[in-house]
Order: C-alpha cells, then sequence, then structure tokens
C-alpha cells in the first residue's frame, strides 16, 4: 500500500493556513481570468498554434496562473504532512508567493500584450519562483524512506519543471532574436514537459495519497505506482526524442507507452474508487471521475494526432481536453475537496469546537461551480471541434460563473476560518 | 478493502464500516425528506432507522471511543505522537454528546413520531453527526489504525482485542 499513517500528527506539520491559501486564493483569481481571456480571445482558440498574443497569455493562465499555483500550495502542505518533514523556514514559502506571483502577472500581461520585454522579465521572475519552489520540494523529498512511487512521481515532476521553465525563457528568447532551428518543435517540447512531465505527474503521485483518505478507501498497490510512474517517465522521453529527431514513429512509441502508464493510473484509482467505505463522496468526486474520464480522452486523441487523424483543429481540441479537461477538471475536484479539510484542519486543537466544514460556507457554490465549470468544458470542446466561435463564447461564459462561484466558496471559508482562529496562527 | 493484521484493528474497521453504513442510510433519508418534509410515524424504513441510530450511539461509538481513550492513545503517547490523540480526543468529546442528543430524539420519534419542529431538530443534529463522524473516521482510518499497526505486537494485539471484547 502507498500511503499509511499520512494524518499521523498532521497538525504538527501543517504550515501556517495563510501559506497555501496564498496560492490557491490566487489560482482561484486566475481561473476567473482565464475563463474570461477565454471569452474574450474565443475566435483564436483554434488558429493558434504558437507566437506571443492573448491566446499565450491565455493558455498560461490557465497552466501557471491555475494548476501551478494550485499545485504549488497543495505540494507545500501534503508533502510537509506526507515525508513527516515540515517545512520549517515559513519566510521562504512566502518569498516564493511574492516572487511567484507577481512576476507570474508580469509575463502573462507581456504574453497577452505581446511586449516582449515584458515577457522576458516576467519568464525570469516566474522562472526564479520557480527554482525556489524546485529547492523547496526536492529539500523535503530527498532521502524519504518509503513511499517510493509518490516520491518517484515527486523527483519526474520536478526534473521536468527545471527544463519547461529552460525552454520557456529560451522561447521567449528565441521570439525575438530567432536563434532556434525549429520553434514550433521546443513549443511541443514545452508543452509534453509541462502539461504531462510537471503538472500530470504531480497530479497522479498526489492522488495515491489524497484519493484513498478523501474516498476512505485503500491505497493501491505499490507496484502500479511504480509501474505507471516508470511508463509515464519513459513515455516523456521518448516523445521529446521523437519530435526533436522528427521521428513520428519514436512519438507515437512514447503515446502507446504514455497510454500505458496512464491505464495503470486509472486501473489503480478505479480500484481505489471501487473500495470506498463511503459511497456517497459528492460533487468534487464527479468533478475528479470526470477528470480522469478527459485523461483517458487526452491519450486516444494524442494517439489519433500521432496517425494523422485529426480534423483542422484537432491540436486545439488536445489542448482544450488535456489543460481544461484533464487537469482543470481534476485540480478543481481537489480543490473543491481539500480547501474545507485543510480549513477545518486549521480550527482543530484551538481549544474550542472544531469548526464544520459545511457551516463554513455554503455548498451550493460547489455545486454551481461544478456545472459551470463542466458545461463550460463540454461546449469550449465542442465549439473547438466545429469551429464555431458562439459556442466557445457560451462555454467560458459558463465556466466564468463558475469560477465565479468557487472564488465566492473559497473567500467566505476564508473568512470564517480567520475569524475562527487564535491570531497567531495566521500568519 | 483496507488489509489490517491484529485483530483490534480489523475490529475497529469494522465498527467504522457499520457506522459508515447507518450514517449514509441517515443521509438518505435527508435526502428524501427535506427540513419541511416531517416523515410519517408509520414509516417502517425509518423506524428501523432509528432503532440502529440508537444502537450505534449506545454500544458502538461509547465503547469504541472509551476504548481509544483509555487503552490505544496512551500507547500513541507513550511513543511521543501526542498531537493525533489530542485531535481525536477533541473531537470524541464533540461528537459524543450530538450523538447522545440524536439517540435520545430517535428514542422520543420511535415512541411518538417527529413532530415538524423535532424533525427539523433531529435533522440538524444528526446532518452535524454525519459531517463530524466521516471526517472523524477519515483520520482514524488514516492515522491511528495504520499507526496501531506499526506498535502493536502480536501478544498486546490479544491483550487490547480482550479487553475491547469484555468492554463490549
Amino acid at each position: 500500500m502507498m500511503s499509511t499513517n499520512f494524518l499521523s500528527g498532521a497538525n504538527s506539520r501543517l504550515l501556517p493556513p495563510s501559506i497555501p491559501f496564498r496560492f490557491f486564493m490566487a489560482a482561484m483569481i486566475f481561473y476567473l481570468l482565464f475563463w474570461a481571456a477565454l471569452l474574450y480571445n474565443a475566435d483564436d482558440i483554434t488558429s493558434y498554434m504558437m507566437g506571443s498574443g492573448p491566446m499565450l497569455g491565455t493558455i498560461h493562465m490557465a497552466t501557471l496562473g491555475v494548476l501551478t499555483m494550485t499545485v504549488i500550495g497543495a505540494s507545500l502542505q501534503l508533502l510537509s504532512v506526507a515525508t513527516r518533514r515540515a517545512f520549517k523556514a515559513f519566510w521562504i514559502c512566502r518569498l516564493l508567493s511574492w516572487i511567484y506571483i507577481p512576476g507570474f502577472m508580469l509575463l502573462a500581461y507581456g504574453m497577452f500584450s505581446g511586449w516582449y520585454m515584458g515577457m522576458l522579465a516576467g519568464a525570469c521572475i516566474t522562472g526564479t519562483g520557480l527554482l525556489i519552489f524546485f529547492g523547496l520540494i526536492i529539500h523535503n523529498i530527498r532521502g524519504v524512506q518509503g513511499m517510493a512511487a509518490i516520491m518517484q512521481h515527486c523527483w519526474a515532476a520536478m526534473l521536468s519543471l527545471l527544463a519547461l521553465v529552460a525552454l520557456g525563457i529560451m522561447l521567449i528568447f528565441d521570439m525575438e532574436h530567432g536563434f532556434m532551428g525549429d520553434h514550433l518543435a521546443v513549443v511541443i517540447s514545452h508543452f509534453i514537459l509541462a502539461v504531462f512531465g510537471f503538472m500530470s505527474l504531480l497530479a497522479m503521485g498526489f492522488s495515491y495519497i489524497l484519493v484513498p483518505m478523501f474516498a476512505l478507501a485503500p491505497a493501491p498497490p505499490e507496484k502500479i505506482g511504480r509501474l505507471s510512474i516508470a511508463c509515464n517517465v519513459l513515455a516523456i522521453i521518448i516523445m521529446l526524442v521523437g519530435v526533436n529527431m522528427y521521428l513520428p514513429w519514436v512519438t507515437l512509441a512514447g503515446a502507446v507507452l504514455a497510454m500505458g502508464g496512464v491505464g495503470l493510473y486509472l486501473l489503480g484509482m478505479t480500484g481505489v474508487y471501487r473500495a470506498r467505505m463511503r459511497k456517497r463522496l459528492g460533487v468534487p468526486f464527479l468533478l475528479i471521475r470526470i477528470g480522469w474520464f478527459m485523461l483517458f480522452l487526452t491519450v486516444l486523441w494524442g494517439g489519433a494526432g500521432l496517425l494523422n487523424l485529426w480534423p483542422d483543429t484537432g491540436h486545439s481540441l488536445f489542448a482544450v481536453l488535456a489543460i481544461i479537461g484533464w487537469l482543470l477538471t481534476f485540480l478543481t475536484g481537489i480543490l473543491q475537496r481539500i480547501i474545507p479539510f485543510l480549513s477545518s484542519m486549521h480550527t482543530s486543537g484551538s481549544g474550542g469546537i472544531p469548526m464544520l466544514a459545511s457551516s463554513m460556507a455554503d455548498e451550493r457554490y460547489l455545486l454551481v461551480n461544478a456545472t459551470g465549470h463542466l458545461g463550460g468544458l463540454f461546449l469550449v470542446a465542442l465549439g473547438v471541434a466545429l469551429d464555431k466561435t458562439v459556442i466557445i463564447q457560451g462555454g467560458a461564459a459558463l465556466g466564468l460563473i463558475g469560477a465565479g462561484a468557487l472564488l465566492l466558496y473559497m473567500v467566505t471559508v476564508v473568512r470564517h476560518m480567520i475569524a475562527n482562529q487564535p491570531e497567531e496562527s495566521i500568519g | 478493502m483496507f488489509s489490517f493484521d491484529h485483530q483490534i484493528t480489523r475490529t475497529l474497521h469494522d465498527e467504522h464500516l457499520a457506522t459508515i453504513s447507518v450514517l449514509e442510510r441517515l443521509e438518505g433519508v435527508f435526502r428524501k425528506y427535506g427540513p419541511k418534509k416531517t416523515p410519517a410515524p408509520d414509516n417502517d424504513d425509518i423506524t428501523a432507522l432509528l432503532g440502529d441510530i440508537i444502537n450505534l450511539v449506545e454500544c458502538d461509538v461509547k465503547n469504541h471511543f472509551t476504548f481509544e481513550e483509555g487503552k490505544l492513545f496512551p500507547l500513541l503517547s507513550a511513543m511521543g505522537d501526542m498531537p493525533i490523540s489530542q485531535i481525536l480526543t477533541g473531537e470524541h468529546n464533540v461528537i459524543l454528546p450530538l450523538g447522545n442528543l440524536l439517540s435520545e430524539m430517535a428514542k422520543t420519534a420511535r415512541a411518538d413520531g417527529f413532530s415538524d419542529a423535532a424533525w427539523t431538530a433531529f435533522r440538524q443534529s444528526g446532518v452535524e453527526l454525519i459531517e463530524r463522524m466521516i471526517s472523524h473516521i477519515q483520520k482514524e482510518e488514516m492515522a491511528l489504525l495504520p499507526m496501531l499497526e506499526d506498535i502493536v505486537e502480536e501478544d498486546e494485539d490479544a491483550e487490547l482485542m480482550m479487553a475491547y471484547s469484555e468492554m463490549r
């Protein structure tokens, strides 16, 4: 089994709530801005392939603004509990937010407006933040005994992070100076490393802890996690080789291996879900399960692309399935579950009666969020497949409503948490 | 399902399963009957469920909590893991009075049925108990039971099981 006494002594290893929650709050704001930007740029989505402009800013609003921001907050909190090594230098975690969040805002503005110097400066500042994150995580997981599969996911994700940051900065530099032989091949490599190498591997790795915990189920066998990460890492390396050496069959072989890795992960998660003690898992697990299904669709659709079966808008649909369908849906589900859980943990042991998560905020916000997000996903994917801007706009509008609801939920929970905490634990 | 090797952890785990099963049935009734839809007194399913709730609180919850506080938490404290015992004891102090209150309301309802006001009060307490108990079981399944698997020796397992059987 992968995660055993994950919560043991958790209270003594919880970070001050302001650290994870500042990243979650920023992620929720950028989640709202992402859908707003998609609404604004709906007519560009099917024609965009690479280069600066509003679409590049919109994509990074999702990847760096929502997904990475969420992953940073969740990793800092979860790893300190899972590895039983508390992050002691809180100031570094705070410094990370002060560098990463404004850096990303500058980068997104630079991308959106096509302002080269803004993009470059923003990318360097954001990259510095991500290097701090890399250092914090590596320091925490180095030499950890046990949880091998989860640690392997973390290591692979962190190495992907280093590579994707370097490629990202080089790509911006290339926009002005044009030194790369094949800009598109590097764009695809950056996408593979970011979406599959960094974010998907971390999402999958943390699934082995979070899904059994929230579903009250046994963790999947360690062997499944190890085989899955081995397939996925090898798949990413093979795909990168195939893309950069113009060997489509090698890329396809990598994709087939990725299907094996993803299949093993989904097999493990299905087993967890089936063996759960708690049968009613509510709206968050609806999102999580749809996220898993979208991951399955993403790899299938990616394989279809490599077999030249995509229509003209196939590449855009692939990005929609991977980013909105798999990662945003899955992480929104996890956030819906983790926000009330963490906030209730922060009110425990303070001497008073622990607050109920449901009393902190109206849970109907979560239903509105899920409806808006899933409706948005469906319409955006349909709009992209049919190349109809008005359908994409309708989807983005629905997503915007859903994101607004989750932001309101988050604000309400945080206000209650602050009001029910002793002053010294807020910092 | 979870694979626990010790008798005591398996027993506690089975009680968690039984508790979740009753609470999910209760949750199902709350979904069917909203705050303003008081069930009729001759509803056999609800009468049976009320009996199970009374039994759950009187037998399982009280004994389970007393045993943990008396026998298991001292073991954890002895090995230096105080925070989890403190969290769980704090939650016992909230859940048990709530369970007792719900049990009393269930006894009254079994005898006289629910008035609108009694149903509202029962539903309010029941919803709170479900949320607190599920979160509590989550902590015990993810922290307490795996730790006990690690620290309890075979002969100690038999002693704990004997003590728990006598208590029940």
